[in-house]
């Protein structure tokens, strides 16, 4: 924890009103990133009635989040403000009730659309990919497909448009959603599958995919080879002489059993993978390299597609932190070192989203239920402490009457 | 290769120099020793560069940056010699904006760090050096002559009914008689003129005086009436005996009248001044009339009328100059209450054209034309440049000012003076160029800074300063101070130890007992009262170990209006702390010279901000707000109530019942004191995640807020939308990328309001202080006039070429961490203001097609958006 010690706040505050500091917001947001705890006065309006399988916030203002329930229903929340007593209005659903193009299995992927909002992508299990249009909530295009597919990602550069689709026969889908073109298929994976496809963050041609066979495979969309590169779980990066680094061959498994999550580092020279042995990898992309971080056993159950969120400070490369969805908690490590921050807890079922919101710095988690978690600690007790006082009492409805006034606003909002 | 300079924390500068052993040859050579020596000591260095010659630039983050010589020898025990100072503001750490009486403003900055620490006094206008003064009342009119010499030696003092003659020599005056002088009558007029001859006008005659004042030539009297004014040139001169025009003609030992007329009205006020300097002689003539509020050009030597310009003024003009600024010839005229009014002059045909009004003082004002050189004479840089040879107007009033010409418009810099009732010129031996100013209480002699600059003084502290604020009742300023043991030096004794009166504050309070070290610190926090005039310390009050004064505030509580108190919030900061979880406010009262500890009150926070708000203390501790009572009986604070929620609220500011903070990274948050619950209530915020460093007031709807990344933020509340949360949510109004740091807004610009028929209203500028040393100053503009500045703007950017070819969109658009936006609802004054230098045809092509917002066409013409611009211009 000493890692993520900041000065204190005042001298801080000094040094900027000096000039002295310039990477003022990045140290504050680290003081926050490893003390997180529930924010037990956020709450969002409740919609899903089935558990949640996946989540996705908005690149470009970091606002609006995404969740697609198992039973193929779809809602939006504004996480905007982050105030401490507050609950979050939802922006729009698709369901069964509001909307004829929903989709009618589980939602498996859900994205925006990287460089504006006006646009998301949702995958289910009924076998389709559809675009939204956000501002009507008008489905604009769809895709069928003849196999189950898994997971679906699209490059966060610039005038990206192509989707990545992986299948569950091992099948590597491109869609370009400019011309509708979805021809284009890399068979990369075994028949086994692929459960996960994710581009690079700075190249939109290279992606990674991980599959059910433990294979961590990267491949250049320009190249006709399926692959260039396979991550081997003992290619390992070590000072030690004595122990030869295996180079990758065609039998290379990155986990011994199926991948259930990849995530490069806002670096973009890292990768975590997390596999259903139970491991989380910490892989350098370039040139496959394992990195020997021991995070210790991650169980994963039964959750197919694990989405683990990483936060890493701009001045300080080294101050990276992962949230790793493990059972009912939420496990926080350092990624360098391995080390186990702390273990946020308040989930009743298996959590399977984190997603890290950078610009609010707070943590999102779901299971059944959506959890926003933050560095409050101090202002809950000052404020449940502030609550009990019975001179305050009074305030205490009416920020309560407020709540309920805001409900009914978004109810009206819903049904127009 | 093996001489360096170097320079330590302190500002001490060090030459190291490397010996080599040179018996190797070149191939290879070894260091033998090396050697540190101190040349002397500069401001504290942030880089330095070698220029040549000697001379080394100094370049200060903290201090004014200096060009330096180095010494072979040294002198006064330095190896150093500053030739140059560089006045640099940075780091404006807080500030605040004091009304002085009848001179305008002035911002006090806290500037600098470590030894380098100073508060600045900057005002507009220019500022007076003083050479020598001398006690005269009752001043009509002063003229400087040269008798028997090329330099100014003697000053020609008017009174009520008599004359006085001064001879200056080096700093000696003394009162002379020369008999040629008449000293039994009120001069109207004086100067030399041709063939070392003397002109005197006073009210009984015209004499004309030789031989070094000697003789009197040739004496002219009207026999039947006073003379009541008079002018001249050195070979020219017309005077006036109520409504009589007389016109003469000077030569040697000759003063002939070559004609004369009567007017309709009596003669307020004539000139006769060559429209080219170099020139001896002037074809016209310009007269200012009574009752008829007129002036008149005449045709010289016929006295033929050639215009007649009514002024549509209900008061007599004061005094009239025919003037050339930039090759275009003026005639400016004063009026009896202040306003000046101008017109551009056809020498040709002597007619007037282009009525400009500007309003300066209030009371009558007397024009002077100076040269330039006489003002500015160590602009060393430009001694050969033509510009600074031009002439300028003093304007003498109760805000006096200097009128020059810059881009063929006329620019009013104030002269930071009470008030001045005639001035002269003096170009002196002793002295070099200076000016001689009456004031009511008597005569300076002095020089005059550069026109159009802010004028900046500076105090130096030795230790910085934190927090400023200003206490009225007692003409003081109270600093929050903190010496720091590594910036120390043996020159600068820091101002806390200067203080008169030394106090050491003590507490009470056990939490705060139990945690503070025993032992002395390197860091000492002190609390020092500044007297507003001498500067001088008064008090100090050193604060505990480790506590550090974050907040100061002056407060007159509503259950006490018998006295106002000082109000200082402090934390006790350990490094290995998130944030501070103890502090204090202490309540002083301060009265004629004593200070007294009245109480104190413990906090669990760090109290960033404080102030005054409705008689009680409103303090923006940690993450919530609190108001305290004051209770005088039991002579302690009582908190009232509190607003929670937030991560660190940084500053507070109010307006009526109205409270607006900023906080950490959760933008701004508007809050109401509701009077009857004695409660706070949320009225809106801004829902976007911002890292704010400051927030204002513009007005009950509008606020502005600064961003960590170097952007600025407006927002609007919508009080009357129906739907609740339009009602709660501020509405981002403008965006825009300022490239500075902003630690501080006030209310407030340097400039008072200066013409009654100014459409701008200078109501709402805001002050802005950012870490880099920048001041900016903030103003609401009215819908249309946005309207029109803005496609201004745009067709601007188009044209003018920007620095570095950053389009002037791409540098202006909203970039901070993790958000870009385009920018908005900002106009870019400095953009603006180029289209003033623009030559015409530009300027009229440029705003033919003016688009606004929707694509609706903008009608404007040059002369109504120059105008426009440039009273936006004169405001900062």
């Amino acid at each position: 924890m000493d890692k993520y010690r900041v000065p204190n706040r005042a001298n801080l505050l000094r040094a900027r009103e000096y000039g002295l500091e310039t990477s003022f917001i990045h140290i504050e947001q680290t003081r926050r990133l490893a003390d997180f705890t529930l924010c037990k006065y956020r709450n969002l309006t409740s919609y899903h009635h089935s558990s949640i399988s996946t989540m996705n916030l908005d690149q470009s203002e970091s606002r609006y989040l995404l969740s697609g329930g198992s039973n193929g229903h779809i809602c939006c929340h504004d996480m905007l403000p982050s105030s401490l007593v507050t609950t979050h209005p939802i922006v729009f659903q698709i369901d069964r009730n509001s909307n004829r193009d929903h989709h009618t299995h589980n939602i498996c992927s859900l994205l925006w659309y990287p460089n504006d909002n006006g646009l998301f992508v949702t995958l289910g299990l009924d076998k389709k990919l559809k675009i939204w249009d956000t501002n009507q909530v008008k489905m604009v295009d769809e895709y069928e497909f003849s196999n189950f597919a898994y997971s679906a990602h699209m490059p966060s550069t610039a005038n990206a448009s192509v989707i990545a689709v992986a299948h569950e026969n091992g099948d590597l889908r491109l869609i370009d959603i400019r011309s509708g073109s979805d021809s284009h298929v890399i068979h990369s994976h075994t028949k086994k599958g692929i459960c996960l496809v994710k581009w690079f963050n700075n190249n939109p041609n290279l992606l990674a995919s991980g599959g059910v066979d433990g294979r961590v495979l990267f491949t250049d969309v320009r190249s006709s080879r399926a692959h260039y590169m396979s991550l081997d779980r003992d290619n390992i990066l070590t000072n030690n002489e004595q122990i030869k680094s295996r180079q990758t061959t065609v039998s290379s498994v990155a986990h011994h059993r199926g991948v259930k999550s990849l995530e490069f580092l806002p670096d973009n020279t890292h990768l975590l993978t997390v596999g259903a042995d139970d491991l989380m990898y910490l892989w350098n992309v370039n040139n496959g390299q394992r990195l020997l971080v021991n995070y210790g056993p991650i169980t994963t159950n039964n959750v197919r597609i694990l989405t683990i969120a990483c936060a890493q400070m701009k001045h300080d490369r080294t101050k990276s932190v992962v949230y790793v969805p493990c059972g009912k908690y939420v496990r926080v490590y350092d990624i360098l070192t391995g080390q186990r921050l702390t273990t946020l807890s308040g989930h009743l079922m298996p959590v399977s989203t984190c997603i890290y919101n950078r610009l609010s710095v707070e943590l999102y988690s779901c299971s059944d239920d959506i959890l926003v978690w933050g560095a409050v600690k101090k202002q809950q007790e000052d404020y449940e402490i502030s609550m009990k006082n019975p001179e305050r009492r009074n305030e205490a409805t009416k920020t309560l009457a407020q709540i309920l006034n805001r409900d009914q606003w978004s109810d009206d909002e819903d049904e127009d | 290769g093996c001489r360096y300079l170097l320079t330590d924390y302190s500002g001490k500068l060090y030459l190291l120099v490397l010996e080599r052993d040179k018996r190797n040859g070149s191939s290879s050579t070894t260091i033998t020793d090396i050697k540190l020596d101190l040349l002397g000591e500069t401001s504290m260095c942030e880089y330095i560069t070698y220029l040549d010659n000697g001379v080394t630039f100094i370049g200060s983050r903290f201090g004014d940056s200096q060009l330096i010589r180095l010494l072979p020898e040294p002198q006064n025990g330095s190896h150093l010699e500053i030739l140059e100072s560089y006045t640099n503001l940075a780091p404006i750490v807080d500030m605040c904006v004091v009304d002085l009486e009848r001179q305008g403003r002035q911002l006090i900055t806290c500037s600098g760090n470590g030894k380098d620490s100073s508060l600045r006094f900057i005002r507009t206008g220019i500022g007076i050096h003083e050479h020598a003064s001398i006690d005269l009342r009752n001043i009509k009119g002063i003229w400087a002559l040269k008798i028997d010499n090329h330099y100014d030696n003697h000053l020609v003092v008017a009174f009520f009914d008599q004359t006085r003659l001064f001879h200056l020599q080096n700093d000696e005056i003394e009162e002379v008689e020369l008999s040629g002088f008449d000293f039994q009558h009120q001069t109207l007029f004086c100067a030399n003129v041709i063939s070392d001859q003397y002109l005197q006008i006073t009210t009984h005659s015209i004499r004309l005086i030789g031989n070094n004042g000697k003789d009197l030539l040739i004496e002219w009297k009207n026999e039947q009436n006073e003379i009541t004014v008079g002018s001249s040139n050195t070979t020219q001169c017309v005077c006036a005996s109520g409504n009589q025009l007389f016109y003469f003609e000077i030569g040697r030992s000759s003063l002939t009248e070559i004609n004369k007329c009567k007017l309709p009205y009596n003669i307020a006020c004539l000139d006769v001044t060559p429209l080219n300097p170099q020139e001896e002689r002037t074809s016209l003539c310009v007269v200012g009339l009574w009752t008829q509020i007129s002036v008149w050009i005449y045709r010289l030597p016929t006295l033929d009328v050639l215009h007649k310009e009514p002024l549509t003024s209900d008061t007599l003009p004061r005094s009239v100059v025919m003037i050339t600024f930039d090759s275009q010839p003026y005639v400016v005229i004063s009026l009896a209450d202040g306003p000046i009014v101008y017109y551009l002059l056809d020498t040709e045909q002597g007619i007037l054209y282009e009525r400009k009004k500007v309003s300066l003082g209030t009371k009558p004002t007397t024009l002077t034309v100076c040269q330039r050189t006489d003002l500015s004479p160590n602009s060393t840089s430009s001694s050969n440049d033509p510009s600074t040879q031009r002439t300028v107007l003093f304007a003498c009033s109760d805000r006096p000012s200097v009128i020059s010409s810059s881009n063929t418009k006329l620019v009013f810099s104030a002269v930071n003076l009470r008030e001045i009732v005639c001035m002269c010129s003096f170009h002196s031996e002793y002295y070099g160029a200076s000016l001689t100013l009456v004031t009511d209480m008597g005569l300076i002699l002095g020089r005059i800074d550069d026109i159009q600059k802010l004028h900046v003084r500076s105090l130096v502290l030795g230790e910085p300063a934190r927090r400023i604020a200003f206490m009225e009742e007692e003409k003081a300023y109270i600093i929050l101070t903190q010496y720091m043991d590594i910036f120390r030096t043996d020159n600068i004794t820091p101002i806390s130890k200067q203080a008169h009166q030394k106090i050491d504050c003590t507490t009470t309070i056990k939490n705060i007992n139990d945690i503070i070290p025993p032992s002395q610190n390197d860091v000492i926090d002190s609390i020092v009262i500044l007297d507003q005039h001498t500067h001088e310390a008064r008090v100090s009050v050193r604060l505990l170990n480790r506590e550090e004064a974050l907040s100061v505030c002056v407060i007159t509580f509503a259950d006490d209006l018998s006295s106002s108190y000082i109000a200082v919030g402090t934390a006790i900061i350990f490094e290995d702390e998130d944030t501070p979880k103890v502090g204090r406010v202490i309540l002083y009262r301060y009265k004629s010279g004593h200070l007294n500890m009245v109480t104190e009150k413990e906090l669990n926070g760090a109290p960033h901000a404080m102030l005054a708000f409705q008689g009680k203390l409103l303090i923006a501790v940690g993450s919530s707000i609190r108001l305290y009572k004051f209770s005088p009986q039991n002579h302690e604070l009582i908190q009232l109530t509190q607003y929670l929620g937030h991560i660190d609220c940084l500053q507070v500011k109010i307006k009526d019942d109205f409270v607006l903070f900023n906080d950490l990274m959760k933008s701004i948050t508007v809050l109401r004191y509701n009077t009857d619950e004695g409660k706070f209530e949320e009225i809106a915020h801004d829902v976007q995640p911002q890292w704010t460093m400051a927030c204002e007031f513009f007005d009950d709807d509008t606020f502005i807020c600064a961003e960590d990344g170097g952007n600025l933020i407006s927002c609007h509340k919508d009080s009357g939308s129906t739907k609740e949360n339009e009602r709660n949510v501020l509405k981002e109004l403008g965006l825009c990328h300022l490239g500075e740091n902003i630690n501080v807004f006030r209310h407030g610009c340097l400039v008072t309001q200066q013409t009654a028929e100014s459409s701008i209203s200078v109501d709402t500028c805001t002050l802005m202080g950012g870490v880099s040393g920048y001041i900016g100053l903030l103003l609401q503009l009215t819908p249309s006039l946005y309207q029109l500045l803005m496609s201004v703007q745009l067709a601007l950017a188009e044209y003018v070429p920007s620095v570095g070819k950053i389009d002037h969109g791409t540098w202006r658009s909203f970039e901070s961490d993790g958000r870009s936006d385009v920018s908005c609802g900002f106009v870019d004054g400095d953009l603006i203001e180029t289209y003033l230098d623009l030559p015409k045809s530009v300027q009229q092509d440029l705003i033919i097609d003016l688009r606004g917002e929707n694509n609706t066409q903008i009608n404007a013409t040059v002369e109504e958006l120059v105008k426009i611009i440039e009273e936006l211009a004169r405001i900062h």
